[in-house]
């Protein structure tokens, strides 16, 4: 770009490796992400703090050029003159332009199809425990075919730390989805079809320490949607035993907490629900 | 009613009595009510009850649309040609101008700019009031049914403002003139296109009578054939909007290739103009797709359909794909003329060449090619299989590299360029930065690992936000304070113009910026209630975005003020090369006051080239 503007790139590019060093510094630095307590959560946050460690130089470099212009190169009223009349730079635009083809494959090949071929993987693992969830407006009926146990509404869904559970999900009326940030995968529950998702707990935790786990339906579905959500347990293989059992046994106590049946079906025009506190459930 | 203007000789109408937009409504009206009575009377011979109220309003819709054309002015100027009679021209003066179906381009575009700013402050106050449940957990104005129905509308109304304010306002009234024609190519399609958007604003107030609708603008099924009646208006009223789109489209597409002036190589083509014609392209590809799956909702809402129904043999996820096929381009349609815009208005404000014109143009074509083959990064996490979302992703990723080359065009205009920090040029910077953020967040929602947790959070709400609103509103600002001298002939204040983009600027990163934290950390979207762990983030967002909102308060009082008793603006007062410069603020009747001719680059500061055109007047003078 001409010999006169050299100090400019210089400048210029000190200014995005301070610039990339800062971004980097805080991407490597600080936790933005939830509690993770699954297997498969890690493929996730591991292309997120990728893509994260990717992004900074790509950015830096452009935030670079714009303040370093902008503070250089502005001037006080109608400019007297033009700039220099640079319309293109062939190196320089075509470098550009296979960096981003370059950077763009690389992101596609890892962490994209790396890390969804892994989830791929995981999902075809044979269950430790199969969960049929049924998405209903505004609640999750719960099913453990398994264990012939099938739990209505019910107050909080218990799982077992260490076992692949896949969960089977569907709904009976509008599409919903499941989500437990905690767990960090999503899956729509469908009418008419049945989707699955796989996941290995791997800490245990409650909704009462930590809302990251709840099962939160995670798609539209209508007044309820909001607070549409079931709070889980992550528990160790003995105490879900003992609950499965007790579970098996009738219904149970705390039912009124989460029950949305006063809210009527959506249809009419005046059932806003009433004030809501979602801390107080469960 | 037809008079003659002494000297014209050609008969016209619309210069006295009521404004014919009031006879529209009132011919409307009549169609609605004779659509309605057929239904009524139809059902009766059928032996249904006389009465449902989806029927009625589908048919007595379209009688209505038609009613509602005829009197807002086709019938005079244009539908009684059909039956072989003299039609006369819509040509009042002053504002009744822009009351009735006036065919000038400039007319148009300050009907349909007008227009969208009015749309644009009305959605952004329904956003105040989300942002007013938000500020705490709990019910705080309106609760959930309330909030959804506020936060579908305002969803809508966002959305078709961003698909239509900048090419309806600067591909109508700027287009024309920068490619130095007399007016668009067919005139009364363009027309036509204007005045589909009252019945669209007219259904999304009747929808509220109706108790609104709830599924946000996306309108998946099966909760939208099974909620509200409102869901029907907003399907007739988006399928309305989509007609409208097409439209413009034949004619923003037609003019751009018939009707440049002549010298107008492809390589001299302003980088708006191509912005505009590729919007025009994507318009008219897509948006059949979007009536097509709205009009399969209606189906199965008003005369029992099954497609969508699993009952009935029918595929929920169906509608998402179609949806989705004109969405996803639809996105690019609310971007490119911004980006558009922003390599416009650079060039001029840095006094040096469009930084990479070829490939600023390889850009906006690849972006629009690519447009067309993404749509299903949507639905990662519909079971769409694992082949299916690898092509998907792929796809996806490589948008990112046409993208980039619009980064490259900017940064390479602004480097060692004499920059003058006018109000456009600051809302062309702000683009810069905001569309870097939307667009690197963007890669994240491209990875399917990565897209699983944040699909449906507020990590998409900031992104597209950074996107639509980052670049795309941004942009419709930037051309605003850009073209508001031409189009009316005064400056806007500049002062003022400051206070509305540092106030616009900062209150829209506050914003949206925690909303990607928000995201990650369990805040899904479209939510009136949420964890209390998220408050403290929520609260502050919410004044962010009040401070946000009370930007515009700025912007109206300058634009209100600056259109009466602004500083005259002259000709040219940015220093521009471009065609729609070389004629008087605003441009007369037929645009330029002699003939165009383009001899040379439209971006070519600081060189010694020949200008980009000239316009050449019967006397022999030169402007």
């Amino acid at each position: 770009m001409g010999g006169d503007g050299r100090r400019d790139l210089v400048a210029t590019g000190v200014l995005w490796v301070i610039l990339t060093a800062l971004g980097e510094w805080a991407v490597l630095g600080t936790n933005m992400l939830p509690t993770l307590a699954s297997r498969q959560g890690e493929e996730v946050d591991g292309a997120f703090r990728l893509l994260m460690i990717y992004s900074v130089p790509v950015m830096a470099f452009v935030l670079a050029v714009l303040f370093y212009s902008v503070i250089r190169w502005r001037v006080e009223g109608r400019p007297g003159e033009d700039g220099p009349p640079l319309a293109d730079h062939r190196g320089f635009s075509r470098t550009w332009f296979f960096v981003s083809v370059g950077l763009a494959a690389l992101l596609f090949i890892h962490p994209g199809v790396t890390g969804l071929l892994a989830l791929a993987r995981d999902a075809e693992e044979e269950p430790d425990l199969v969960v049929e969830l049924t998405g209903v407006q505004w609640h999750w009926d719960v099913n453990f075919p398994e264990h012939g146990v099938t739990l209505e509404n019910p107050p909080e869904l218990v799982l077992p730390v260490g076992s692949t559970i896949r969960f089977d999900l569907t709904s009976t009326d509008v599409i919903h989805a499941f989500w437990v940030p905690a767990f960090r995968l999503k899956q729509d529950a469908i009418p008419g079809q049945t989707n699955s998702v796989t996941i290995t707990p791997l800490e245990t935790g409650s909704y009462e320490e930590d809302d990251a786990f709840r099962l939160q339906c995670a798609e539209l579905c209508g007044t309820g949607h909001a607070r549409m959500f079931l709070p889980v347990r992550v528990v160790d293989e003995a105490e879900f035993g003992e609950w499965l059992a007790g579970a098996g046994m009738g219904p149970m106590e705390g039912m009124e907490g989460m029950d949305m049946g006063d809210e009527g079906d959506g249809m009419g025009m005046g059932d806003e629900g009433d004030g809501m506190k979602m801390g107080d459930e469960g | 009613m037809a008079t003659t203007i002494s000297g014209t000789g050609a008969p016209t109408i619309g210069s006295r009595g009521l404004p014919f937009a009031f006879r529209g409504l009132l011919w409307g009206a009549i169609g609605f009510l004779g659509g309605a009575l057929l239904t009524v009377g139809v059902r009766v011979l059928l032996g249904y009850p006389a009465f449902s109220l989806e029927p009625v309003v589908v048919i007595g819709y379209v009688f209505g649309l038609s009613g509602w054309f005829l009197g807002v002015g086709v019938w005079e100027t244009w539908a009684k040609g059909w039956l072989g009679r003299e039609t006369v021209a819509y040509k009042p003066d002053g504002w009744r101008r822009y009351f009735g179906f006036h065919q000038d381009h400039k007319v148009i575009g300050i009907q349909y700019g007008v227009t969208f700013i009015v749309l644009f402050l009305i959605a952004g106050l329904l956003a105040m009031f989300m942002r007013a449940e938000l500020i705490e957990t709990g019910r705080t104005i309106f609760g959930p049914a309330g909030y959804n129905r506020v936060m579908s509308l305002h969803g809508l109304m966002m959305v078709l403002v961003a698909v239509t304010a900048v090419p309806g306002a600067f591909g109508n009234y700027i287009m024309p003139l920068q490619i130095g024609a007399e007016d668009m190519a067919f005139p009364r399609l363009n027309a036509l296109s204007y005045w589909f958007w009252p019945p669209v604003a007219i259904l999304l107030l009747a929808s509220q009578f109706v108790g609104g609708w709830d599924t946000g603008w996306t309108g998946y099924v099966p909760l939208a054939v099974v909620n509200r009646p409102g869901q029907l208006f907003y399907a007739l009223a988006f399928i309305t909007a989509g007609l409208s789109s097409v439209v413009a489209a034949v004619n923003f597409v037609t003019t751009v290739v018939k009707m440049r002036a002549p010298g107008m190589t492809w390589r001299r083509v302003p980088i708006f103009t191509w912005s505009i014609l590729f919007t025009g392209i994507l318009s008219l590809l897509f948006t059949q797709a979007v009536a097509v799956a709205l009009a399969m909702t209606i189906f199965d809402r008003v005369v029992g359909g099954a497609f969508f129904d699993p009952v009935l043999g029918g595929l929920p996820v169906l509608y998402q794909h179609i949806f989705w096929f004109y969405s996803h381009p639809a996105v690019y349609v609310m971007v490119l003329p911004s980006l558009g815009v922003l390599l416009e208005i650079l060039p001029v404000f840095s006094r040096k060449p469009l930084f990479g014109y070829k490939w600023a143009v390889g850009g906006i074509i690849g972006i629009s090619a690519l447009s067309a083959v993404v749509w299903a990064h949507h639905m990662f996490t519909t079971d769409i299989g694992v082949t299916t979302k690898i092509g998907f992703m792929l796809t996806t990723e490589a948008i990112s590299v046409p993208t980039g080359l619009v980064f490259l065009a900017a940064v390479g205009t602004i480097w060692r360029g004499k920059l003058w920090l006018k109000t456009p040029m600051l809302f062309a910077l702000a683009i810069v930065f905001n569309f870097l953020i939307g667009g690197v967040t963007g890669v994240f929602l491209s990875d399917v690992p990565a897209d699983v947790q944040l699909q449906d959070t507020f990590w998409v709400v900031a992104h597209f936000h950074y996107t639509i609103v980052g670049a795309g509103i941004f942009g419709l600002f930037a051309g605003i304070y850009y073209w508001f001298p031409k189009m009316t002939g005064r400056m806007l204040d500049e002062r003022l113009g400051k206070i509305h983009f540092w106030m616009m600027f900062l209150g829209f990163n506050l914003t949206f910026l925690p909303m990607f934290w928000l995201g990650l950390n369990g805040m899904n979207r479209r939510i009136a209630d949420y964890q209390p762990s998220l408050e403290g983030v929520n609260t502050f967002v919410s004044l962010a975005g009040f401070f946000l909102g009370a930007s515009f308060l700025f912007f109206i009082w300058n634009a209100v003020v600056s259109w009466r008793k602004g500083a005259p603006a002259g000709d040219n007062p940015w220093g521009a090369r471009t065609l729609e410069w070389l004629t008087t603020s605003p441009p007369p009747e037929l645009n330029f006051d002699g003939e165009p001719e383009v001899t040379g680059d439209p971006y070519g500061y600081g060189t010694d080239g020949p200008a980009h055109a000239v316009v050449r007047t019967e006397t022999g003078g030169e402007r």
